[in-house]
């Protein structure tokens, strides 16, 4: 291993390669920072670049975007609360609220440094121990699977926002909505009431974008004239005495063990296929809120928020490659395109890759972490910049926002429906804020309710409908009983027994 | 007479929702008869678990707020629901029709300028720049750089 290591870090420190690396970070900033346009997107429309170049260059090139889009999600998440990416769902709970108290640089540069942190951390696991993380991977069934959902949207449903039922009625409404489309298990159509357009279910893009973004400009919209500039005129006035004021040590330093703790659970639900940076991301969220010393500031502008999201969504970028390379199995869309790009460059994805192109997969993971480096560097330099926006009032800013809100949903799938769409959900994001229901169990019980629903589904097939296999599988049952406890924990944290509101 | 908090009527708007979900799911969840095998998991019974714990909690939550002590006259915590809110969203729904019938391009510049009047902007030199620069980046940017095919409007011969 190691000297396939030496072999792969000499490749990789050539000038050819850092220079793909700068433009696919680039590129990837830009297109994360654009709602409506995804790294997925961005990676598949650039695919065919990587066949005509070496896989030392190819390859590392669209991992490049991948991290670069995952970070740039997060500059209009904290700026305008639309997030770029669905992983940047979690970095708008806490970042938007900063930037509105004139804290946005301070927000991006924390966002920054977290992102790079958990990435370099995944990639370093990535590169020395992805044999043994595979090795546990390969131990989750459909079983689990359905018991690691339910402790995910049980810790997020009753961990965020301030009511247990809200939480649990948002995440129940978002299992509802993904039920809509085609059956995952048979594929027969559900509540498509004889629409063709939503045969393929509701887009999660345009739902994103106007839960976010839309009912933020209706939100503002729906103030008096006066009430406006009364706040423009605060968040100007605050802009002005904090100015563009950097993150301090102290407070990087503050935010240091839950950094460390987002890393790792991002690291592990990254070698996990199909659970992604979403959920990660709501996760480490969730986690940091209950371990912090300052639960109450979680939603209202608490760096601990931004970094727990930010490293969470970065932290999987690394592990993702792990059930790829080391078994073939990509775990979401990128990772699903990167199979394609490997295959051309004749490099099958698998157990033996390591065996027979060792030297040329070690100079990837280790482009990998060049690109850390080069995020930090572009990111540093650009930030103090990008946060100006931050200072144009909104009556400036949401015209604009709104014109990239409607082309930027309909570039995904060049569907206008996708635009209707995304319209009934900025009502419905309007109502959910305007009554303290947490968007965020909503989000990801959405995004996730394909693959839950499937591995209800194939547990019970596999079990002939006994749902006791739930219990009896070890792994199972105790992601249960945690996602009982947390129910349980939450209800009592917010009981008027325990003194609580 | 007790006045109705805000939660109860909205635990009771979203259990009526729940249960016209329950109701809708033999006529919408079309499932094409190939044997008679039976399913442990047929394709109505996720949504069905989806609205029924919907409905249930919609249920607590009225009847929580029904018997609570508080007297009901909080807004909710969002602020008071205003009726101004439907300027905003008639103006993004008039958006969307007139790029549905005119593109994308011809239709941006007046939907910006329009917002912009109605979010407060009164300097036109701020609302001409806007209305025209934005336009101006969606083509060269979204059109152009990304090679989206930009919708063309109906009036045009665009296929929708």
């Amino acid at each position: 291993m190691w000297a396939q290591l030496g072999e792969g870090l000499l490749l990789s420190l050539r000038f050819d390669v850092l220079a793909v690396l700068v433009i696919g970070m680039l590129l990837g900033i830009v297109v994360g920072g654009l709602p409506g346009l995804t790294a997925a997107m961005a990676v598949a429309v650039l695919l065919p670049i990587s066949f005509f170049v070496e896989p030392v260059l190819g390859i590392p090139f669209l991992l490049a975007i991948t991290k670069g889009a995952i970070f740039g999600g997060s500059i209009p998440a904290i700026l305008i609360n639309t997030p770029g990416t669905g992983a940047a769902a979690a970095t708008v709970l806490d970042g938007y609220p900063l930037a509105q108290q004139g804290k946005a640089r301070k927000a991006l540069e924390m966002a920054l440094y977290s992102s790079v942190i958990g990435d370099t951390f995944s990639d370093l696991v990535t590169i020395f121990i992805a044999g043994a993380i595979a090795a546990v991977a390969l131990l989750v069934g459909p079983p689990e699977y359905f018991a690691i959902f339910v402790f995910s949207f049980a810790i997020i449903s009753c961990v965020t926002g301030r009511s247990v039922i809200r939480g649990l009625m948002s995440a129940a409404l978002g299992l509802f909505l993904s039920s809509v489309g085609l059956d995952p298990l048979i594929g027969v159509r559900r509540f498509t009431f004889g629409s063709v357009d939503l045969t393929g279910g509701i887009s999660f893009i345009a739902m994103l974008i106007g839960i976010f973004a839309l009912s933020e400009i209706f939100f503002y919209g729906e103030r008096t004239r006066e009430e406006r500039n009364a706040e423009d005129e605060q968040r100007l006035t605050t802009w002005r005495a904090e100015g563009n004021e950097p993150l301090t040590l102290e407070e990087f330093k503050s935010c240091g063990r839950t950094i460390s703790r987002s890393a790792v659970v991002g690291t592990v639900i990254g070698a996990i296929p199909g659970l992604g940076q979403v959920v990660s991301a709501f996760v480490s969220y969730a986690l940091a809120q209950r371990r912090s010393r300052e639960p109450e500031r979680f939603g209202k502008g608490s760096l601990e928020g931004v970094a727990a999201a930010e490293t969470g969504n970065n932290a999987v970028n690394g592990s993702s490659l792990i059930p790829l390379l080391s078994f073939g199995i990509p775990g979401d869309i990128v990772t699903a395109v990167l199979f394609a790009a490997f295959m051309v460059q004749g490099l099958r994805p698998g157990p033996r890759l390591f065996e027979e192109h060792g030297a040329i997969v070690y100079s990837i993971l280790i482009a990998m972490l060049l690109c850390n480096a080069l995020m930090l560097i572009l990111g540093r330099f650009s930030l103090r910049y990008v946060a100006q926006i931050a200072r144009f009032p909104k009556k400036v800013v949401f015209p604009v926002v709104a014109a990239f809100c409607v082309v930027g949903t309909y570039a995904l799938n060049n569907s206008f429906f996708d635009v209707k769409v995304m319209l009934v959900f900025g009502a419905v994001g309007y109502f959910l804020r305007k009554f303290d229901f947490p968007v965020a169990p909503l989000i990801i019980t959405f995004i996730l309710g394909k693959a839950f629903e499937s591995s209800l589904g194939q547990s019970l097939i596999l079990g002939d409908g006994d749902p006791s296999l739930f219990i009896l599988r070890p792994i199972s049952l105790v992601f249960i009983l945690l996602a009982a406890g947390v129910v349980v924990w939450g209800a009592r944290r917010r009981s008027p027994l325990a003194g609580d509101e | 007479m007790k006045r109705f908090h805000w939660e109860t009527w909205v635990g009771l708007s979203v259990l009526a929702i729940s249960l016209t979900g329950l109701a809708l799911i033999p006529s919408q969840v079309l499932l094409r008869k190939v044997g008679e095998r039976t399913i442990p998991f047929p394709p109505g019974a996720f949504p069905f678990l989806a609205l029924s714990l919907l409905a249930i909690l919609a249920a607590l939550m009225a009847a929580r707020s029904w018997f609570s002590p508080s007297s009901g006259r909080e807004p909710p915590p969002g602020g008071p629901l205003r009726p101004r809110v439907l300027v905003p969203v008639a103006t993004f729904a008039l958006y969307i029709f007139l790029v549905e019938w005119f593109g994308m391009l011809p239709a941006t510049p007046v939907a910006v300028a329009l917002f912009a009047f109605q979010l407060g902007v009164r300097d036109w030199r701020i609302i001409a720049l806007l209305a025209l620069l934005t336009p101006l980046f969606i083509w060269v940017f979204f059109g152009h750089f990304l090679g989206v095919v930009l919708p063309e409007g109906r009036l045009s011969g665009g296929d929708f």
